[in-house]
């Protein structure tokens, strides 16, 4: 069996640069599992560094680990701080969501297929900014919203943790942002 | 401001197998085993390559026969002189440290 096949788990504009010079080298390698586990892991890290889904990624382990915390805080402490705001202000944090959800949206409108093609890497710094504001917030939208829609959540919904949550890791992806650039940067030199 | 020459050992393996003139990817494959002893998958070659290419350290010659040969440019040779530069001062330093012990 050739080994060509393997050049299609890269990113679409990975492949139209490197795929046949690629292609060509798998053949003039014997396949094996080291092979397999090779191209598997570089393929991997140019769909997580050069595609716009590195960001949604990081977010979406971000968020999973911050609402794992969320809940583990609405266990020990059933009533959240937010509850003393009554429900519009304690309902915040899910319209912020929501708002940022929008946004990516149209960041995935606006940059049309390149979006998973591995384009990215020419994304002015300007786009990166709001790229990855957008991914930290629209991940923490998503799991709010999903639980909100999986009934998870309690009877007030808004009077959670879960709620502060979502906006605590937003801005808290906000000012991560120079360290996740820099660790982007760190990663692509390796 | 110093210029940046860190990079991977796989791209710092790439500009010495080109050091010698243009070769594509197999070629590289082959000459870095001979030097270094090492195995490069073919994944972490392009890799590197592409990572070397947008640093504007080689470029992509006409392809020949499908295969697409790569050679240092100008900042590639500057990168590879002051990366080996370095790794001698360490290597000096090294032997320097275990000669007093």
């Amino acid at each position: 069996m050739s080994n060509r096949f393997l050049v299609r788990l890269y990113p679409r504009a990975w492949r139209h640069r490197y795929g046949e010079e690629f292609a060509l080298l798998l053949e003039a390698t014997p396949i094996s599992a080291g092979l397999v586990i090779n191209v598997l892991a570089s393929a991997g890290r140019l769909w997580l560094l050069r595609t716009m889904l590195g960001p949604w990624v990081i977010g979406a382990v971000v968020a999973f680990v911050a609402m794992q915390v969320a809940q583990g805080l609405q266990v020990m402490f059933p009533t959240a701080p937010s509850s003393h705001y009554g429900v519009w202000f304690a309902a915040w944090p899910g319209y912020i969501g929501l708002g940022f959800f929008l946004s990516c949206a149209g960041v995935i409108l606006w940059q049309g297929r390149s979006v998973f093609s591995g384009k990215s890497a020419k994304l002015s710094n300007d786009a990166e900014i709001l790229l990855f504001a957008t991914a930290f917030f629209v991940s923490f939208a998503f799991l709010y919203w999903g639980s909100l829609a999986n009934g998870l959540v309690s009877e007030k919904p808004f009077d959670t943790w879960r709620s502060n949550a979502v906006v605590a890791a937003a801005l808290l992806s906000l000012l991560m942002r120079p360290n996740i650039v820099s660790f982007h940067e760190s990663l692509e030199r390796r | 401001v110093a210029a940046d020459y860190r990079c991977s050992e796989p791209a710092l393996l790439i500009l010495i197998a080109l050091a010698d003139g243009p070769k594509h990817g197999y070629a590289m494959t082959q000459d870095i085993l001979q030097v270094s002893g090492q195995q490069i998958g073919p994944g972490t070659l392009y890799g590197a390559i592409a990572w070397l290419e947008e640093r504007g350290w080689i470029e992509a010659l006409e392809a020949e026969d499908r295969r697409r040969p790569y050679q240092l440019t100008k900042d590639g040779h500057a990168a590879l002189r002051a990366r080996v530069d370095q790794l001698r001062a360490l290597t000096r330093a090294g032997h320097a440290k275990l000669a007093d012990t």
